[in-house]
């Protein structure tokens, strides 16, 4: 097996072949990538970084082109925005939902007898760091 | 054995079958579970956006754990692995250790790189074990044919000691077959569930959805199980969408929490492990392991 082989997004996504992706950033492509949409079809399965035989990790390259990208000022695909907002807020990607039980029943935690999500103590001292640590590239979230 | 529970995300915001059925079940057989009252995400989502945030995110939950003296569970596969990374890079890289520490000391906390992280097939299999297993259930189940789902992270990257190994034999199999069931292979058994893939593209993720749920009924498969909240939020949660877009009508498999099968043989009901929150056909398996 070999990176896009195994790849989890070539499968169901012709143009993402992650063996292209790293010959295009060796060949001097990258500010493409950077500008194309590609780079945020990965699955993360991390096959790549396995079964690589030259030990690349095409992985570690769309994440950094990724990162590279949120630092240009690109907006990334509108759930990674939603994500870093709800962090910011409240400690995670999301807040706990309601969901439909078999006997038409809407839950949440309290419903169900859970106890209350535990959020960051000094919520205001996390989003600082957060900012800090990178999310103040994302302009929809400062 | 007391361990403090580290939900992450999908399992405390949705998932709650996982979270019901690993309290009902884990208490029983001895591992106790304590629940923290400062915490926040893994940032395993969050990679693309920032390589440096899930470093800070993992050694706070980390360093909270080290201030109440307890090691983690961590049931999702995502957050086991990013908490993992963590604690090598952090362990190799003593500049990247500072700089963290350094933001954590605002927030009273500290990392020693002293608390070891385990995912619960780790707990079952390895800290409980397969035989106080089968001593402690109430009953067998019905040897039927159940396919495990791994997920990717609890077999890669190598780079990092994973919980099982890459291409098997997995513990998730042999805790399968602890209660009765049979474990059936099948050929994406080592494949991704493609939950990350949607954000970019919900009709591409849900085709692998599609694709693992075909070849799980093909080997003869009647049901799936799994310990990851994003791998059972797709294979559970998606079937009625893989029906729609491939027009497969026959994509349709029980998908359940490994520790709801666990807790049907340890004589536990069904809402008290979340069974009637699962969206695929779980009802037909519980009335025949029902007896």
């Amino acid at each position: 097996m070999k990176c896009s082989s195994g790849c989890t997004a070539a499968k169901v996504v012709d143009k993402y072949r992650p063996h292209e992706i790293v010959a295009l950033v060796k060949a001097g492509y990258s500010e493409e990538l950077i500008n194309s949409d590609v780079i945020w079809a990965c699955s993360v399965c991390l096959k790549c970084v396995e079964y690589c035989p030259q030990r690349v990790s095409p992985f570690e390259v769309v994440m950094t082109l990724r990162n590279e990208a949120i630092t240009r000022g690109i907006t990334p695909p509108k759930s990674f925005v939603e994500m870093a907002k709800s962090i910011v807020k409240v400690g995670y990607i999301q807040e706990p939902m309601y969901i439909m039980s078999k006997e038409f029943e809407e839950v949440s935690r309290t419903e169900l007898g859970l106890p209350e999500m535990p959020k960051p103590k000094d919520i205001e001292k996390f989003k600082q760091h957060v900012l800090s640590v990178g999310f103040e590239r994302l302009r929809e979230v400062v | 054995m007391k361990f403090l529970l580290f939900l992450g995300c999908t399992t405390a915001t949705k998932q709650y079958g996982y979270e019901l059925s690993l309290r009902a079940t884990l208490p029983l057989l001895g591992a106790e579970l304590e629940y923290p009252k400062d915490m926040n995400c893994c940032g395993v989502p969050m990679k693309g956006i920032s390589k440096f945030y899930p470093y800070y995110a993992c050694a706070r939950i980390l360093a909270i754990a080290e201030s109440q003296g307890l090691d983690v569970v961590a049931p999702c596969n995502g957050c086991h692995l990013n908490l993992t990374e963590t604690i090598y890079k952090l362990k190799l890289n003593p500049s990247l250790m500072g700089a963290v520490n350094e933001l954590l000391k605002e927030e009273g906390l500290k990392y020693m790189g002293k608390a070891t992280v385990y995912h619960p097939v780790e707990v079952l299999h390895d800290k409980v074990g397969v035989e106080k297993i089968t001593s402690a259930i109430k009953r067998k189940l019905p040897e039927i044919p159940v396919s495990s789902h791994p997920g990717c992270h609890l077999l890669r990257p190598t780079e990092f000691p994973r919980p099982e190994v890459r291409n098997g034999p997995l513990k998730l199999d042999r805790l399968i077959e602890a209660i009765g069931l049979k474990a059936r292979d099948y050929p994406e058994k080592y494949e991704c569930c493609g939950a990350a893939m949607i954000p970019y593209s919900p009709e591409a993720a849900i085709r692998v959805v599609a694709l693992r749920i075909k070849r799980a009924l093909a080997a003869g498969s009647r049901a799936i199980t799994s310990l990851c909240p994003y791998c059972i939020d797709m294979l559970d949660g998606k079937q009625d969408a893989a029906k729609t877009i491939t027009g497969d009508q026959n994509l349709s498999i029980p998908a359940l929490y490994y520790t709801q099968l666990l807790g049907l043989a340890l004589g536990l009901n069904e809402r008290e492990l979340g069974t009637n929150l699962n969206m695929s056909p779980v009802e037909v398996l519980l009335e025949e392991v029902k007896v």
